[in-house]
């Protein structure tokens, strides 16, 4: 391979790699707020619709 | 009388709202544990970079004391961060913690991790760093990078040990252990 | 695809019957895994931090990364046979668990993307990063630090899934 097609390549990957592995993380932390929530207040939140 | 002072300093902890809180919240626990635990993969990581380095076996081409001094501050700042949520853990489960034979092996560990640390920096210090460059460093660093590396191992073990009640104070357990854990009311009841 | 045979066949083997029984010994394997971790990701992550030039700016990568795959391999040997031994006494609780997929889909993803592009990038960084004498060709700084970027968060979503294994 060589030298600039690796590059762009290497670029493609790492990009999906941090946009799919964000996304993941953003649901969890989501998630973690919510139940937070829920643990605190006395009703329902609306976001544990969603969990 | 020890135990006595540890227990009254954990029970007054647990009266706390905030430590109930932080215990219940099943999930924010969990990221201060997984802040803890993950922690250690920077701390532990960098010291492991250091101490091969010094008992010889790897990055024989990188002079020690610059891979001592640069990976100074990534490994304490894995150390302070580990240290602040060790001590959240701490706070959301003080009692069964205080009287946890595992937590007790594993501050003890720490101290003496932790003394041999400053040994070690003594001694680099001491020594002209005429090995710096040397492929494999003099034997007294290397027992002591031994000594690091098995001592850190061990209060990691100590650390996993604690999740599991085998010798927890509710368990019928020996005298001894009893005392070792500070399970104070069970000493009391069995004399 | 239903892979929920594979844990049952895990489940009811001569390995999960060893693991159910010898508690202290589970422990004891446990820890290995996580000292495991501890090699893996210190090693990963001086690499990765390297490229980004946060530790270690001016001292040759080659040699760094060099020193740093004989012992990735090995902690990545020791992980998985850990991780099995683990994974026999838990085997019908991960089959329902999403934590474990995602950290399986991660450590594959980790394990190929670490051989193929890592390696084959941090061998062609620039002399701004990689501080090994000009190259001919070499790829752009910024390629080679979001491969590190991409790499750490790799390891880092492997190593905290797994740990929420056992929260769930």
């Amino acid at each position: 391979m060589t030298t600039n097609t690796l590059s762009k390549v290497a670029a493609i990957f790492s990009i999906a790699i941090i946009v799919g592995w964000g996304f993941y993380w953003s649901v969890q932390v989501r998630d973690t707020m919510c139940l937070l929530e829920m643990a605190t207040s006395e009703e329902m939140p609306e976001c544990a619709d969603t969990l | 009388m020890l135990n006595e002072l540890l227990l009254k300093f954990a029970t007054w902890l647990d009266t706390f709202q905030a430590s109930t809180d932080l215990h219940e919240a099943l999930y924010m626990y969990g990221w201060v544990e997984g802040t803890h635990v993950l922690t250690l993969t920077l701390f532990l990581g960098m010291l492991l970079v250091i101490d091969l380095r010094l008992l010889g076996v790897a990055f024989k081409e990188i002079p020690a004391s610059t891979l001592i001094e640069r990976l100074d501050r990534p490994m304490m700042i894995g150390f302070i961060i580990m240290l602040i949520s060790g001590a959240l853990l701490y706070f959301a489960i003080p009692v069964r913690s205080t009287q946890s034979i595992w937590f007790r092996v594993k501050v003890i560990l720490l101290v003496a991790a932790g003394i041999n640390a400053l040994l070690i920096r003594n001694m680099t210090r001491a020594s002209d760093m005429s090995w710096d460059n040397d492929p494999v460093p003099p034997k007294r660093i290397r027992i002591g990078a031994t000594l690091s590396l098995g001592l850190w191992a061990l209060v990691v073990a100590a650390g996993r040990m604690m999740a599991y009640d085998w010798w927890d104070c509710h368990k019928e357990i020996p005298y001894f252990m009893y005392w070792a854990a500070g399970c104070v009311n069970e000493m009391a009841a069995f004399e | 695809m239903d892979v929920v045979f594979i844990f049952q066949w895990l489940d009811t083997s001569a390995l999960a019957d060893f693991t159910k029984t010898w508690a202290g010994l589970f422990a004891m394997v446990q820890t290995v895994h996580i000292l495991s971790m501890v090699m893996l990701c210190g090693m990963m992550m001086l690499g990765d931090l390297r490229m980004l030039n946060v530790v270690l700016k001016g001292v040759p990568s080659e040699a760094i990364i060099a020193n740093t795959k004989k012992w990735i391999y090995l902690a990545l040997v020791l992980i998985i046979l850990s991780g099995i031994y683990e994974a026999s006494a838990i085997a019908m609780k991960l089959a329902y668990n999403t934590f474990f997929f995602a950290k399986m889909a991660g450590l594959s993803m980790g394990i190929i993307f670490m051989l193929s592009l890592r390696n084959a990038v941090y061998l062609r960084a620039p002399e701004q990063i990689g501080a090994n004498g000009e190259r001919a060709e070499s790829v752009p700084v910024w390629v080679v630090k979001l491969v590190a970027l991409a790499n750490l968060l790799i390891w880092f979503s492997v190593a905290a899934t797994g740990r929420w294994i056992g929260f769930s």
